[in-house]
Formats: structure tokens, C-alpha cells, sequence
């Protein structure tokens, strides 16, 4: 190696490391003011917790006065729910979009293309309505059917990309052992789509996830708060009580942080697969 | 009222400078990189608002005390409330969080260009800056128009931010008022206005047909000329 491609390499490497700092820093700062006394979060905001500034009544205060556990599990079940949902209906669609020449199928699949493009919040009003005349209004399966409809499309389009990389030798040769279609699709195309998982969950699970929106028309109950929509209303109640805001925000980061650095690999991978270009 | 936030669009630029840099051959540290840029990304919009809240809040003092160590102090203010700034902030806070996704669909995309194509323009005496301006990026274009009409969409939902970093009245004094803001506010009401159902829905319908311009120019205009190139 040369200087200058020794140079150039460390440039490289410097811009990287600044934009990684930039990048990871403010979530830092927050987590680790959390764990610290309120003199020290203003004292010395940029040093960790030491021993002298280390404490734990944010969380404390934030445990008691919200049911961020309520929230916790309300938001698992909804985002469970509807990935288990958007996997199913997804692959079935795409399969049978890809698979299949009917007619109409083209006209379907354009319809479907759309609603990647245009946002389903655009049709608020008209699923507030529909949930209060379906007496659905401030329950969790309204939510579920939202995510579901908003999660699709998208779903059905890196699905569909994964199903046509199979190859079609194997739908063929179980065709002429006769295998009937559903069993072809659940026994031979459905195990096969295991690495498309990841990718749809980085582009409808983590959506469903972080949104706020429709938890905020659609429940209005504590009962039915996503932990979204939960911290958002604990911060505005509690905004000058340092200790807890911290400690609130803290809480929402960290479990998708953990989550995140397991899987990284995974849904980086997904990602990078090549189903969206 | 503040119809669109062309910052974002700054989200482009820098994801493909990123995914250039991270793209190139041998570079170590490449997975934690990656790891690191995208974190943001994977978290709530409220989260991230609420956290630069804080900290760009001069009660807190960290953003004042940092650039006072590098010798800028003078040039802080209050940037999320004064009407001048507030919206570029918020938009420069949304460019911070999503430019992972365009990054790294650029980022794929530039893997998968043949290493013979580079390998050619190597030999004919090319470095690393002018490959990646005259060989990558052309073959990445597609990728980057889809990219740039998803950005555009996603921006319709920057009410998330403004919602939880401003409130429904988008302050100070509705500069950082956006469609989406402005839809909550005609719907539900807000305050002193009551909520209309019916003009709620004209205000969606209006958001509605801005998008469907916005994509249409994708299908009809830029798609149809764009060649996929086959390797």
C-alpha cells in the first residue's frame, strides 16, 4: 500500500466514523442521561454515569405512573397479529399473482403497485367512519385490520419478486407427481420464502411498529395505547420532569435497539437481497 | 401554509455519497457501519423527535455546549423555535433519521454491478471517484428513481415529527405547518376551531392528487426512460 492510498483509505474511513458518531450519538446521550441523577443530566451532560451520579428514579417514577406495560404488550400483539397476517395473505397473493394468468390479474397487480406509492393515511377519514359504524372504534382489531391493508402491498410486491427467483423446475416436477396447488403452495413455495421474512419485516413490521397515527385516531382508551402513542402522551404530561422523559424515551429505544442489534445481520441482509430495485 | 419540505430531498444525495463510500472494494469495519447508520432508521419518528427535542433545547444545553467546544458558539440559537428555522430543523432531523433506507438500497444496488465492468474501467487508468461518477452511478439510476419517488411519499408522513415535536399547531406561529398537520387539525379540530369531517376530506383528497402527480411523473416520465440494464 501506498501513502497516499494509505491517505485516502483513512479519509475514508474518517467520514464514515464522523457520520457513524453523528448518526448513534443523540440516541446515546439519551440512554445514558437516564441513568443519571437530575443534578448530573445538567451538571455534566456528555459524561456517562459514574457511581456518585448514578440512579435509577426516571424509571422508577416511570413504572408507576404510566402502564408502559400495557402498552408494551398492546403493541406486540398488534404487530405480531398483523406481520403473522401480512405474511399469510401476502404470499398467497403474490403467488397467486405471479403463478397464475386470469383475467384481470394484470389490472390487479397494477392496483396493488399503487397502493405502495400512495399512503393509506390519505383514507382517514374514511376508516374512521367504517370502524365506527363496524363498532370497532378504540379496540385493538381495528388497528390490525389498518396495518394489515397498509402492510400488503408491499409485502406482496418483495414476495412476489422472491417467488419468480424460484425456479420453476420445482413447481413443475411436483405438478407432474400431481400435487394438488395448495399443497405445491404450502409445501413447496411457502418453506422456500423463509429469507423473504426479513425483508418484509424491515419494510411493514417496523412501520407498524413505530406508527402513530392510526393509534392516535383510532384508540382513545389507555386500554388500547400502542407504546408509541403511550410514551408520546406520558412526555406531554411530563415534560419538565427530566428524570421521567428521559427514562421514558429510553425505554421505548431500547427494546427495538436490542432487538435490532440481534437481528442486524438478518435484516440487513433482507434488505440488501435485491427483492426492492 | 407550508406546502413541502425540498430539504428532504437532501436525504438522496447523502444516502448515495454514503452507500459510494461504503461500496468501495476492501474497506474494513464495513459491517459496523452499516449497523450503525441504519440504526435511526429502525426507531419511532416520535422518539427521535422528542430525543433531538431535548436536545436542542437550550435548557438542556448540550447542542450549545458542543459546538461551543469546537468554537462555534455563537452560532446557536434556538432553532426549533424561531419561525425562520424550525422547519428546516425538523426537516434536517427527518433527513438524519431516514437517510439509512436510501443508503442502503443504493448500497445493494451498486453491489450488484459486475466486477468485470470495474475491473475494465481500472485498467483503462479510472480512480475510484471517477468510476463511481461515470460507471456506478449511471447503472444505479433506476434504484435511485425509485428511491427518490419513495422519499417523496414518505414525506407526506413527516406529520409524525411535527406532531410529536410541535403539537397539532404546528408552531411557532404554524411555521412548521405541514398538509398532514393541517388535515388533523380541519378534521378533529383543534382549540378554538371545530372539527368538519367534510373539509377534512377535502384536504385529503388534495394531498391525494398531489401524490398521485408525483407519481404518475415517475411512471409515465422517468420510468419509461430509464433502460434496465441487463448484466
Amino acid at each position: 500500500m501506498t501513502i497516499e492510498q494509505r491517505a485516502r483509505s483513512a479519509g475514508v474511513h474518517l467520514v464514515l466514523l464522523a457520520y457513524s458518531a453523528l448518526a448513534i450519538g443523540p440516541i446515546l446521550l439519551v440512554v445514558m442521561n437516564s441513568f443519571k441523577a437530575r443534578s448530573a443530566i445538567f451538571g455534566a451532560p456528555l459524561s456517562p454515569p459514574d457511581a456518585s451520579t448514578f440512579s435509577l428514579i426516571g424509571y422508577d417514577k416511570v413504572l408507576r405512573s404510566s402502564n408502559i406495560l400495557t402498552y408494551y404488550s398492546n403493541s406486540l400483539i398488534v404487530t405480531l397479529v398483523s406481520m403473522a397476517l401480512v405474511l399469510l395473505f401476502g404470499a398467497m397473493a403474490a403467488w397467486a399473482l405471479t403463478e397464475y394468468r386470469f383475467r384481470g390479474s394484470t389490472l390487479l397487480g397494477l392496483f396493488l403497485s399503487i397502493g405502495i406509492m400512495v399512503p393509506i393515511r390519505l383514507g382517514s377519514v374514511a376508516i374512521l367512519n367504517m370502524m365506527r359504524t363496524a363498532g370497532l372504534n378504540d379496540t385493538l382489531t381495528a388497528l390490525i385490520l389498518v396495518y394489515v391493508a397498509q402492510g400488503l402491498p408491499m409485502s406482496i410486491f418483495i414476495l412476489s419478486e422472491f417467488i419468480q427467483q424460484i425456479p420453476r423446475d420445482l413447481r413443475d416436477a411436483a405438478r407432474c407427481d400431481g400435487v394438488p396447488e395448495t399443497r405445491i403452495f404450502l409445501e413447496v413455495i411457502a418453506p422456500l420464502l423463509r429469507p423473504a421474512i426479513a425483508t418484509v419485516a424491515v419494510f411493514t413490521i417496523v412501520p407498524i411498529w413505530n406508527d402513530l397515527w392510526f393509534p392516535l385516531i383510532l384508540t382513545s382508551s389507555d386500554k388500547t395505547h400502542t407504546v408509541t402513542l403511550g410514551v408520546q402522551q406520558f412526555l406531554g404530561q411530563y415534560i419538565t420532569d427530566w428524570n421521567s422523559v428521559l427514562a421514558a424515551l429510553s425505554m421505548a429505544i431500547l427494546p427495538v435497539v436490542v432487538i435490532y442489534v440481534i437481528l442486524s445481520r438478518q435484516l440487513i441482509a433482507g434488505l440488501t437481497s435485491g427483492a426492492v430495485k | 401554509m407550508n406546502l413541502y419540505k425540498k430539504l428532504l430531498l437532501a436525504q438522496v444525495p447523502i444516502g448515495i455519497a454514503l452507500a459510494g463510500l461504503l461500496s468501495l472494494p476492501g474497506l474494513r469495519l464495513k459491517g459496523f457501519y452499516r449497523t450503525v447508520m441504519f440504526l435511526p432508521t429502525m426507531l419511532s419518528v416520535v422518539i427521535v423527535g422528542f430525543s433531538w427535542n431535548l436536545i436542542l433545547s437550550p435548557l438542556w444545553g448540550v447542542a450549545s455546549g458542543a459546538l461551543k467546544a469546537i468554537g462555534l458558539g455563537s452560532l446557536f440559537a434556538p432553532w426549533l423555535g424561531l419561525e425562520s428555522s424550525a422547519l428546516i430543523t425538523l426537516s434536517l432531523i427527518s433527513v438524519w433519521q431516514f437517510v439509512g433506507i436510501p443508503m442502503m438500497l443504493i448500497y445493494a444496488a451498486l453491489l450488484n454491478i459486475p466486477d468485470e465492468l470495474i475491473d475494465a474501467a481500472r485498467v483503462d487508468g479510472l480512480g475510484h471517484f471517477r468510476i463511481f461518477l461515470h460507471i456506478k452511478l449511471p447503472l444505479v439510476l433506476p434504484t435511485i428513481s425509485l428511491v427518490s419517488v419513495l422519499t417523496f411519499v414518505a414525506n407526506f408522513n413527516a406529520f409524525d415529527l411535527i406532531y410529536s415535536v410541535k403539537g397539532a399547531l404546528a408552531g411557532p406561529n404554524f411555521a412548521s405547518d405541514i398538509l398532514g398537520t393541517f388535515f388533523y387539525r380541519t378534521f378533529f379540530g383543534n382549540q378554538l376551531q371545530l372539527g368538519n369531517p367534510t373539509m377534512g376530506s377535502a384536504v385529503a383528497t388534495v394531498m391525494f392528487f398531489i401524490i398521485l402527480i408525483g407519481v404518475c411523473f415517475y411512471l409515465f416520465l422517468v420510468q419509461r426512460r430509464i433502460r434496465r440494464f441487463a448484466f
